[in-house]
């Protein structure tokens, strides 16, 4: 013990710089351990457990206005897609068997897309469900999309359950609504 | 060479070092304060916010579709009369931290923003005690010149089994990793630890100054001892173990120094160079004001704002096409008019490739000069470029009569 006594006093600075060290350390593993882990959330995002973001658009098929909020009761599956983007292509199968499927409502948003080839891609996958347009990526922008294909799972309360980034399947769906309506949602 | 520098001297050095880093962070703060103006408020968000589908680029410098509606959502907000913040904000809100260039200071990111003070810190303390320590290490050689050669003698004189606990307080029994961990700590500090040499000399040391060592002589014993205890700091001085240790840390104090320096240089150069590159504008955002303007009708301020790039880029083809089209159309005696065609002609050369300059030489060629075969070579030449639909669009009507005048098809582009 008067050995590290008489070290402190030999080099106050160093035991300083260490004592600093040695508290950053543990502020730091503090909050690494608060941090929620990465299985909870698929991807991360900062709208996960929070009320969705706005988000309507004019319709890809009609002249009416489509809104998230018309959904209100229901899982939503919000899917940003483009036409031009090939990663959307290999998903889109999937997508439209969710949309054939109870489970789940899907909502389609064209990103950074023009309406004749977003229309056509969609009648290749032979996919029927609301789309909107989102011309000048307002919605992208609210919405945190970085590069389609991302979707967002929505409860039926309007909260945001999960951010998907990539192609998903039918089964990750269906899998993370069986949790939700488990964890009561 | 450096010993001959005095401390008073020293420090003015040090403290000379010292202002310069301060009046270096004051100087970065104000170059880096952002501009009230709206195109540099613009300016300067776009190039805090990342383009959230490539890596390490900022909106400013990418051109995907993410980064255009962030940066379409930036000239909205700053228009709208949102602050810095609120932008910076919002876009937080939707895409996380990951969506700023720099890391926000707090949570690990504090983590960050911390390394560069302390590693700072820890550099000015080894510069802070290289300073005094060479000092202090000089008035002790004068100083101690005649106990340095007493102290040998009292070494010979002790038997080894005594002489061993003296020099460092461990056991009767020291392990040679121990008593080296203790002896290079108080050797000098980091820099000791780090060099594997001197560690290495004193583990050999040990093993032959141990009590009931093997392969120890009794000659041998006793230098090793008296070696071990002078490396201890028992008083002497000047022996080449200490000498290297202090030197070691004395070389990385300076390479650090040095290298905050350098680095401090070089910062302010980079600022210095950049500072003209942050405030203008782009020529692309110039060209496509111009062009606003111009679509707008407001003919004079497009015609000026054009005439200011061309103060930058001289022989700019579209800037060209755009000041001789506006002139041509306002000339009013046939002088002006030719040399409003003679702008485009050089526009047009200057710009195989540029739509508007292709597009007004073709229609100045046919408006002005009559000329219809020579006019629908230049807009099909335009076409080639392919242009904007709005442009082609707005050609169409004009471009018309040419076709009809050459006696050409109207190309299916149009």
């Amino acid at each position: 013990m008067s050995s590290v006594t008489e070290a402190v006093r030999r080099r106050p600075m160093l035991t300083v710089v260490g004592v600093l060290i040695v508290g950053a350390i543990i502020y730091f593993a503090i909050i690494a351990a608060q941090t929620k882990p990465a299985v909870d959330q698929v991807a991360p995002s900062p709208l996960l457990y929070r009320p969705a973001p706005a988000l309507s658009g004019p319709s890809l098929y009609s002249h009416s206005t489509i809104s998230l909020r018309q959904f209100r009761g229901h899982f939503v599956l919000v899917n940003y897609f483009a036409s031009w983007c090939s990663s959307c292509a290999t998903e889109e199968a999937q997508i439209a068997a969710l949309a054939r499927s109870a489970a789940v409502t899907v909502l389609g948003v064209d990103y950074d897309d023009s309406p004749g080839p977003a229309r056509r891609f969609l009648s290749l996958y032979h996919a029927h469900f609301p789309v909107l347009q989102d011309s000048n990526g307002a919605n992208s922008l609210r919405w945190g999309v970085s590069a389609p294909p991302e979707s967002f799972l929505i409860a039926p309360n309007g909260i945001v359950l999960a951010k998907i980034v990539g192609p998903t399947t039918v089964r990750i769906v269906d899998a993370l609504v069986t949790l939700a309506q488990q964890k009561g949602y | 060479m450096i010993t001959h520098v005095t401390k008073p001297r020293r420090i003015l050095f040090a403290w000379l070092a010292l202002v310069l880093i301060a009046m270096a962070s004051v100087g970065y703060a104000i170059v880096n304060t952002p501009s009230t103006s709206t195109a540099a408020r613009i300016v300067t968000l776009e190039k805090e916010v990342r383009c959230p589908s490539c890596g390490n680029l900022a909106v400013y410098n990418s051109k995907t579709a993410s980064s255009y509606s962030i940066a379409d959502y930036i000239q909205h907000q700053v228009r709208a009369g949102a602050s810095n913040q609120e932008i910076i904000d919002s876009l937080v809100a939707s895409y996380g931290d990951t969506i700023l260039m720099a890391p926000p200071a707090n949570g690990v990111g504090l983590l960050l923003w911390l390394l560069p003070v302390v590693v700072g810190l820890v550099l000015a303390w080894e510069v802070y005690r290289s300073l005094s320590s060479r000092t202090g290490s000089q008035r002790r050689r004068t100083s101690a010149l005649g106990s340095a050669v007493a102290i040998p003698t009292t070494a010979i004189d002790q038997p080894s089994t005594m002489r061993a606990p003296r020099g460092v307080d461990i056991g009767p029994a020291p392990s040679p990793g121990g008593l080296a961990t203790e002896r290079a700590t108080s050797l000098g500090g980091v820099a000791a630890m780090l060099s594997p040499s001197a560690a290495d000399e004193s583990n050999r040391e040990d093993d032959v100054g141990q009590p009931g060592s093997d392969h120890g002589s009794p000659s041998m014993g006793e230098t090793t001892a008296s070696r071990v205890r002078r490396g201890t700091g028992s008083g002497a001085d000047g022996t080449p173990i200490v000498r290297r240790g202090r030197l070691f840390s004395r070389r990385l104090a300076q390479i650090g120094a040095a290298l905050i320096l350098v680095g401090v240089g070089a910062l302010g150069t980079l600022l210095f160079t950049r500072s003209n590159a942050t405030t203008a504008p782009s020529l692309a955002q110039q060209l496509a004001s111009g062009e606003a303007l111009a679509g707008l009708g407001a003919v004079k301020q497009a015609r000026s704002e054009f005439q200011h790039i061309l103060a930058t880029y001289p022989s700019d083809p579209t800037a060209l096409a755009y000041v001789g089209w506006i002139d041509f159309n306002l000339a009013k005696t046939k002088s002006a008019k030719a040399d409003s065609i003679a702008v485009l002609a050089h526009a047009a050369q200057l710009g195989a490739y540029d739509a508007s300059a292709q597009l007004y030489y073709g229609l100045a060629l046919y408006y002005g000069e009559d000329k219809p075969i020579a006019a629908v070579e230049h807009l099909n030449r335009f076409l080639a470029t392919h242009p904007s639909k709005p442009l082609v669009a707005q050609a169409y009507r004009l471009a018309k009569p040419a076709y009809l005048a050459a006696h050409r098809k109207i190309p299916t582009t149009f």
